[in-house]
């Protein structure tokens, strides 16, 4: 594959997974703020249909040998640690990374701070990396849960499917998603009790 | 209904053409064994591969991309931003740009490093993870929901 068709085919998934990402308004910090204080649930909304999506096609794809999956290994300190630091860092920065781009795109200049962050992370990760390198080689290797339950992949698939979707069909019972919006779409309610007046 | 100028769209709507839109993406990305959307691709982890297998060209497109798809999004719509997000003010408690930029400092600090040591953020293990019924995905993503939940709760409830 040449660079030039990788450079072409990341920027064109880019450019409609951003568009798909704002129009949802899963990227504005109002919402993952929210969503980590259980106040709003459009990003578990978006996020529960787009897995139940991939897993309709990608169970059907490999229940006919089109593909073949490549867990990743689990690293049982390298996942806890780092997924305890990804759930603090999104918290507050207000976003993962491709949110944080989508937050560039649509105009919001403070987000370039969380990028200042993520580079001076990477540089103190890498600085530390030979110490850190050790740490998740007590993995086990790749585990699924099909394997660790002995449960066929199809029926797990089915059981994960049916469960996140009955969840979304629960949460929109409970909180229509036009509710969380907020009148700038933003996920900001100017209207709560307690809420500061609008400037 | 979602039409280019409209602000928002259904999460459910989103939520499925995000789906349909990753499939190709992760087929693409050596059939699901890659990360697909985060700057663990850009550096590729050194826990779960040499480096990322399309090269290092096709990470960084991507997050330009998305810088440019939302653009697109919120000029027509006519929804770009100009000032930072109200949530700010109200989650650290006073109106101050220098908080939010040393939260948002902070924040990129920890998420990077978190996602090199855990070889994916949020919507590698949070998709292709839980797709593939990788059990680390779900050790990982049950660490992020209790880091963002109790940092959730340390901020202003307002």
């Amino acid at each position: 594959m040449t660079i030039l068709i990788a450079l072409l085919s990341g920027l064109v998934f880019g450019v409609a997974f951003g568009f798909l990402l704002e129009k949802s308004r899963v990227f504005e910090p109002g919402v993952v703020v929210a969503q980590m204080q259980l106040r709003n649930f459009i990003l578990i909304k978006v996020w529960f249909s787009a897995i139940v999506t991939i897993l309709i096609v990608v169970t059907l794809l490999r229940e006919l040998g089109i593909v073949t999956l490549h867990p990743k290994p689990v690293l049982l300190i390298g996942d806890l640690v780092g997924g305890l630091l990804i759930g603090t860092g999104m918290t507050l920065a207000g976003g993962c990374p491709a949110m944080i781009m989508a937050q560039i795109g649509a105009g919001y200049r403070d987000a370039w701070f969380v990028v200042l962050g993520g580079l001076a992370g990477l540089a103190a990760y890498l600085t530390l990396e030979l110490l850190l390198r050790p740490l998740p080689a007590d993995g086990p290797g790749p585990l699924t849960l099909a394997g660790l339950s002995g449960t066929p992949f199809p029926a797990l698939a089915v059981a994960v499917g049916v469960g996140l979707f009955a969840c979304v069909i629960a949460l929109e019972r409970l909180r229509p998603w036009r509710l969380d919006l907020g009148a700038q779409a933003d996920g900001i309610h100017h209207d709560r009790p307690g809420s500061p007046r609008r400037p | 209904m979602c039409t280019i100028r409209e602000r928002a769209w259904s999460p459910y709507v989103t939520g499925i053409l995000i789906g349909l839109l990753l499939i190709p993406a992760m087929l693409f990305a050596d059939a699901l064994s890659q990360s697909v959307t985060t700057l663990a691709t850009v550096t590729g982890s050194p826990f779960t591969a040499a480096g990322p297998a399309t090269g290092y060209g096709w990470p960084v497109a991507l997050l330009v991309g998305i810088g440019l798809g939302a653009s697109l999004s919120a000029t027509a719509a006519g929804s770009r931003h100009s000032a930072p997000s109200p949530i700010w003010t109200r989650v650290l408690g006073a109106p101050s740009p220098k908080r939010r930029a040393v939260a948002g400092f902070a924040g990129g600090f920890l998420m990077v490093p978190g996602a090199l040591l855990a070889g994916g953020d949020l919507t590698d293990h949070g998709l292709s993870g839980v797709v593939q019924q990788s059990a680390g995905s779900f050790l990982a993503l049950a660490a992020i929901m209790a880091g963002g939940l109790v940092t959730g709760r340390l901020l202003h409830r307002l």
